[in-house]
């Protein structure tokens, strides 16, 4: 055997040895969240639910752009704290990048869009919410995508993007509403709780507030 | 080599009975469909994207588009074959368009290159040897993890990907070959 042929051997027995272990997946498939969420998608949309059409299924793609935004928004979030650590001569999250030639104005561009996009997120999730039937596979959907953005209001609560007092004021409110719609049972009266979320939007103004401050720019919070 | 975990795919008989049942509409035979092909969709869906999330929502679009598309399922391959060409077709789609929004949000001018970064700050040859698959072009590395992680045929993953097996076997090849030379700076530790 020549010595090309043993390495290309060698190379071969580690690829056998090793190659099982790239991106694992998870012993137990989540297979009654994806089936809720299977059901959901077809039975929400009368026009792809009937059994042996063509069409992509329109809200599995809604779905979808949906979550793609998310993956865009998060990368972006974490991108631009890990910036702002930096420009702050901190050392950045832990996973993210390091970037140390980045200049604060270019910090602060990542911070104003990660901020605009976050509350075009949440206007969406609150409009939706507002104009959703209670449905308790829809309410599941509307908590988890709730989750999302809470995670992400904290985020940008604990970064620069947070100091603005205008800025903060509106994403504590919006992190209150947030919290009650990830806590609201699905069960247990839904339509109470679904009244009092909905009275704390009235008291807050949090959706009229998230339009505004994107119409005036991300540094307007009122 | 690992073994073969495309089992299950040659259940003509029940499965010409079960496509029926569920064209039919009965929701007990649309999970049962479910419930046999799942894991096999979730475990190459979560192994190309390395992600719970997008794992979960290509393995949901995938039903998704397989119950309203299974009246034109003619049986010429089976239900598994079949739904695997759906998977694939989601996953390689998926993955493009996650692709095309990361790289939108963050330019080149504004970010290392990930692939580079990661690489030199981990020493492990395993994580090396994942950093150089996730680098592959996602048409041969659908092969490799199809072929060498997951255990399929190249006649499986001919009629998965819609191409012929000596074609898939070419991209194995390539595949090989370029995580072979992406590690040849480390051939001292995988060979021993």
């Amino acid at each position: 055997m020549s010595d090309a042929e043993k390495v290309e051997r060698q190379f071969e027995e580690f690829l056998d040895r090793e190659a099982r272990a790239y991106n694992a997946p998870p012993e137990i498939v989540p297979r009654d969240v994806m089936w809720t969420a299977i059901q959901s998608a077809r039975s929400t949309d009368p026009a792809t639910a009937g059994r042996g059409g063509t069409q992509p299924g329109a809200a599995a793609l809604r779905r979808r752009r949906v979550l793609y935004s998310w993956v865009g928004m998060a990368a972006t979030l974490v991108i631009g704290i890990a910036i702002g650590n930096v420009a702050r001569g901190r050392h950045p999250v832990a996973g993210t990048l390091s970037l140390p030639t980045v200049a604060n104005d270019t910090a602060s561009t990542m911070y104003q869009v990660a901020t605009s996009e976050h509350l075009a997120r949440a206007e969406a999730l609150l409009t939706v919410f507002g104009t959703s039937p209670n449905d308790a596979a829809l309410d599941e959907q509307l908590a988890s995508w709730a989750r999302d953005v809470l995670s992400n209001t904290r985020l940008l609560l604990d970064s620069p993007a947070g100091r603005d007092p205008s800025r903060r004021r509106l994403l504590e409110d919006l992190e209150r509403v947030l919290v009650e719609i990830v806590q609201r049972s699905p069960t247990a009266g839904a339509g109470e709780e679904r009244s009092h979320i909905e009275r704390s939007l009235e008291r807050t103004q949090v959706l009229p507030r998230l339009r505004s401050a994107q119409l005036n720019g991300v540094n307007s919070g009122t | 080599m690992p073994t073969n975990r495309y089992e299950g795919a040659h259940d003509d008989v029940d499965e010409t009975q079960l496509v029926a049942a569920v064209l039919a509409g009965e929701a007990r035979a649309e999970r049962e469909l479910y419930d046999r092909h799942v894991d096999r969709v979730y475990r190459l869906a979560f192994r190309m994207a390395g992600d719970e999330t997008l794992a979960a929502d290509f393995t949901q679009d995938t039903f998704v588009r397989a119950f309203e598309r299974l009246g034109d399922f003619r049986g010429d391959s089976s239900l598994a074959t079949w739904l695997h060409a759906i998977a694939s077709s989601v996953i390689l789609n998926g993955l493009k368009k996650v692709k095309r929004i990361r790289s939108r949000e963050q330019t080149d001018d504004e970010l290392p290159d990930v692939a580079v970064t990661r690489r030199m700050a981990e020493p492990d040859l395993k994580l090396k040897l994942a950093r150089a698959i996730d680098a592959l072009p996602n048409g041969y590395r659908m092969v490799f993890v199809m072929h060498d992680v997951e255990g399929y045929t190249h006649e499986e993953i001919g009629s998965a990907l819609g191409i012929q097996p000596g074609t898939s076997k070419a991209q194995l090849f390539r595949a090989r070959a370029k995580l072979r030379s992406e590690l040849a700076e480390f051939a001292g530790e995988w060979a021993s």
